[in-house]
C-alpha cells in the first residue's frame, strides 16, 4: 500500500490527498455544468466554501461541547488546527445545511444544480475509493482469484478499486449528452440509485465496514435503502410520458 | 428516459427481493469475523511485538490483554511527539487505575536519550525502545507521532495520526475503557 506519497522532503498522505482533489473537482465539474444548464457557476464555488467554512466551525463546536472538561481547562484548543478535534458527522450535516441555506438564500434551483453536480459526485467518490485503496484503510474479504492483492496477512479482492470502477462508469453514464427537455432532477436521481446499488452489491467484497447483528453489512442496507429513495424519486418524477421542462425545483 | 410509475414500481419490488437476498446471502459468518488477521487496522487484532524499556524490562503487547492499551510511537526529534506528550501523561495518570496501559514505542533511539526526554517531560509511564525499527514497520507507522487504541480484547478500535489534544484522545480512550 502508499498510504504517503513522497515529493522530496514532504510525506503526503495519499487519503486526504485524494479527498481534496476530489473536492476540488467536483467542485469545478458542477460548476461547469451548471453554467452550461445557464446558472452561475459561482453559486458552486461559493457554497462550497461555505460549507466547508460552516462545517469545519460547527463541527469543532459540537465536538468542544462533547468534551467541555477538557476545552474548558484549555479553551486555545478551540482553535486548534488539528483535523482529529472535529465532530466529523456533525460536521457533514452542518456543512450541507449551510449549503442549502447558500443556494435557497439566491434562489438557485436545486435539482437542476443537483444534475450539474452529479457526475462530479461520481467522480469525486472514484478518487476517494482510489486513496482508501492507496492508504490501506479500505480492504476486501480473502480471496484466490488472480487479481488479489496481499494485504494485513492475506490475499484479498480489492474492493476499493471495484467501487471505484463502478463510480467511474457512473460518472461516464451520467456525463452523456442527453436530449434537452428532460425532469429536472433526473440525473440527480439516476446517481443515487446507481451509487447505492454499487454499494449493495459491492460491499458484499468488503471486510472493513460496519456490521449489524446477523452479520449483515451496514453499507449494503445503506444501500439498499438509498436505493428505495431514489426509486420514490423516480415515482414522483414519473409521468404518463410527457417530459416536464427543466425547471428546476427549491427543496 | 424517465420511466413510467408501473416501471419504478417494477425495479422496486426487484431491488427489495435482490436486493435483499443479496444482502442476507453474503452477511458475513461469525468464524469469518473472528478469525481476522494481526494487522494495524481498526478491527484487527493488535499485531504482537516484544521490546525492551528504558528501565531494561521486557515488555510484550500480548500479556497486556485484560487491559486497555494506548501505543503510541514516537521519536525525541518530533515537535509533535513532544506537544502531545502532557496530554498522553495526563491520560496515564486519569485512567491507570481504570485499567489503561500507555505504551510509548520511541522508534530507533538510545536509551540515554530517551531516558533524558522522559525527565524533562515527568513522563512516568513505559516506553519501550524500538531500536531495529521492527514494530513500527509492522505497524506501518509513516509519520510521528502514530497512535492505536487497543481494547481489552485485544483488538485495536481506533488509530490516530498526528498529535492528540486532550479532547482528541478522551473521544478515543471512551472506545477501549468499556
Amino acid at each position: 500500500m502508499y498510504p504517503t506519497l513522497q515529493l522530496g522532503p514532504l510525506a503526503l498522505p495519499t487519503g486526504p490527498l485524494t479527498l481534496i482533489l476530489g473536492f476540488w473537482l467536483f467542485l469545478a465539474s458542477g460548476a461547469r455544468r451548471a453554467a452550461h444548464k445557464g446558472l452561475d457557476g459561482d453559486h458552486v464555488y461559493n457554497a462550497g466554501f461555505y460549507a466547508v467554512l460552516a462545517g469545519l466551525i460547527g463541527g469543532r463546536i459540537v465536538h468542544a461541547l462533547r468534551y467541555w472538561d477538557a476545552y474548558a481547562a484549555q479553551p486555545m484548543l478551540l482553535l486548534s488546527l488539528n483535523p482529529g478535534a472535529l465532530a466529523a458527522t456533525e460536521a457533514i450535516a452542518i456543512a450541507a445545511f449551510a449549503a442549502w441555506l447558500y443556494l435557497r438564500r439566491h434562489g438557485v434551483p436545486l435539482a437542476s444544480l443537483f444534475d450539474a453536480l452529479a457526475p462530479g459526485a461520481a467522480l469525486a467518490l472514484a478518487l476517494a475509493d482510489l486513496g482508501q485503496f492507496l492508504s490501506g484503510d479500505a480492504f476486501g474479504m480473502p480471496t484466490s482469484v488472480p487479481w488479489a492483492v496481499t494485504l494485513w496477512g492475506a490475499d484479498r479482492h480489492p474492493a476499493p478499486l471495484y467501487q471505484m470502477a463502478a463510480e467511474l462508469a457512473i460518472a461516464a453514464w451520467l456525463w452523456r449528452p442527453r436530449r434537452p427537455g428532460r425532469n429536472a432532477g433526473w440525473a440527480a436521481t439516476e446517481c443515487l440509485f446507481l451509487y447505492s446499488s454499487s454499494r449493495l452489491f459491492l460491499d458484499a467484497f468488503r471486510a472493513d465496514v460496519f456490521l449489524l447483528p446477523g452479520g449483515l453489512r451496514g453499507t449494503q442496507v445503506l444501500g439498499l435503502i438509498g436505493g428505495l429513495i431514489a426509486l420514490a424519486l423516480a415515482y414522483l418524477q414519473a409521468g404518463t410520458g410527457d417530459p416536464a421542462p427543466e425547471a428546476g425545483a427549491n427543496l | 428516459m424517465p420511466m413510467s410509475r408501473r416501471g419504478v414500481l417494477l425495479l422496486t419490488a426487484l431491488i427489495l427481493i435482490a436486493g435483499g437476498g443479496w444482502i442476507a446471502a453474503t452477511r458475513v459468518a461469525e468464524p469469518a469475523r473472528a478469525g481476522l488477521s494481526p494487522a494495524p487496522q481498526v478491527s484487527h487484532p493488535a499485531p504482537d511485538f516484544t521490546l525492551t524499556t528504558v528501565n531494561g524490562e521486557t515488555l510484550t503487547l500480548s500479556e497486556l490483554k485484560g487491559k486497555s492499551v494506548l501505543l503510541n510511537f514516537w521519536a525525541t526529534w518530533c515537535p509533535p511527539c513532544r506537544a502531545e506528550m502532557p496530554y498522553i501523561q495526563a491520560a496515564h495518570e486519569a485512567y491507570e487505575g481504570a485499567g489503561l496501559v500507555v505504551v510509548a514505542v520511541d522508534v530507533q533511539e538510545g536509551r540515554e536519550k530517551v531516558s533524558q526526554f522522559a525527565r524533562e517531560l515527568g513522563l512516568t509511564f513505559p516506553l519501550a525502545l524500538d531500536t531495529t525499527g521492527q514494530a513500527s514497520t509492522t505497524y506501518q507507522v509513516r509519520a510521528f507521532p502514530t497512535s492505536f487504541f487497543i481494547d481489552r480484547e485485544g483488538i485495536i478500535r481506533s488509530t490516530f495520526t498526528g498529535p492528540m489534544t486532550s479532547p482528541v484522545l478522551e473521544e478515543r480512550l471512551r472506545s477501549i475503557m468499556q
